[in-house]
């Protein structure tokens, strides 16, 4: 994939992020690619990593097989598109 | 009961201790948003929680604010007692529409479906390790309240209670909480009660 189409990847990522975790206040400008998405990050809870694992199933058709793999998955939204990337 | 501390919410006019807070729009769920906002209190989950939670978080934060009736009191020995008609229906009706309209049922919504989750949230936001009692009936029954907040009190070690009727359903939302100790069972004055509980 080429870089230009990870950029767009992770844009489209971020906009999917704010609209399905409804996370008022943010914009897809304000969330860099390598920004964690819990604790002094985004500041997700457990409860909203479910809604990313439907996320990707949903939109790109990538399931999370491994309940381990998550916690490298969902590191951020640059490592979310790469697993996309690998995977769909 | 002069110094009863109780918040009330009605479809968008939110009054704490009898002082108006927030009026309604248009949209039941920006009332929502604009009590709590009236509040001022930080909380990042509170747009993504169910309407039943964000109901009972914005009767029941007032009490934990400065200056308010619990504020500074012990967390274990605060209990709960809600009462409501339609329990989690709400929130269970749009997990169950999503369902029939994608086949994909969202999490954050799952983990609402059960009338005490409101409860839980409240308690998980304010740090209470105290007793808790979720009840569901047609109308606020002040009697069985008090009775509930007996049990906490007199049963449990508790020494106050965040009491009330929280009920959502569709754009129909009432709320109406009050602190209970033991000074408040002693003037407990159901006629008063009456009219705070009821008094629309």
């Amino acid at each position: 994939m080429t870089t230009e189409n990870t950029t767009e990847l992770r844009q489209q990522l971020k906009a999917q992020i704010i609209q399905h975790l409804n996370l008022e206040g943010r914009t897809v400008e304000s969330i860099a690619d390598d920004m964690p998405l819990f604790d002094e990050g985004l500041g997700l809870d457990s409860i909203d990593v479910l809604e990313l694992i439907v996320l990707m199933d949903k939109h790109y058709g990538v399931r999370i097989a491994d309940p381990k793999q998550g916690r490298d998955v969902f590191q951020s939204v640059a490592s979310m598109a790469a697993h996309i990337e690998a995977n769909r | 009961m002069k110094d009863l501390a109780h918040t009330s919410y009605r479809n968008g006019h939110f009054t704490v201790n009898g002082k108006l807070l927030a009026e309604p729009t248009s949209s039941p769920d920006t009332d929502l948003n604009n009590a709590w906002s009236a509040l001022g209190i930080e909380l990042p989950r509170f747009p993504r929680m169910d309407r039943s939670s964000k109901l009972v978080a914005i009767c029941g934060s007032s009490f934990f604010i400065e200056g308010g009736a619990l504020a500074g009191h012990s967390k274990e020995t605060i209990g709960m007692v809600i009462m409501g008609k339609h329990g989690s229906m709400d929130t269970d009706s749009k997990y169950q529409a999503q369902l029939d309209a994608d086949n994909h049922a969202s999490p954050g919504q799952f983990v609402y479906t059960l009338p005490n989750i409101a409860m839980g949230e409240f308690s998980i936001q304010h740090g209470l390790y105290g007793s808790g009692l979720c009840l569901l009936n047609n109308a606020p029954d002040l009697s069985q309240m008090r009775e509930a907040c007996v049990i906490l009190l007199h049963d449990h070690g508790m020494d106050a209670i965040v009491c009330g009727w929280s009920d959502i359903f569709a754009d129909q939302a009432t709320a109406t909480f009050m602190v209970v100790t033991e000074r408040t069972l002693a003037d407990w004055n159901a006629a008063e009660l009456e009219k705070i509980f009821n008094d629309h």
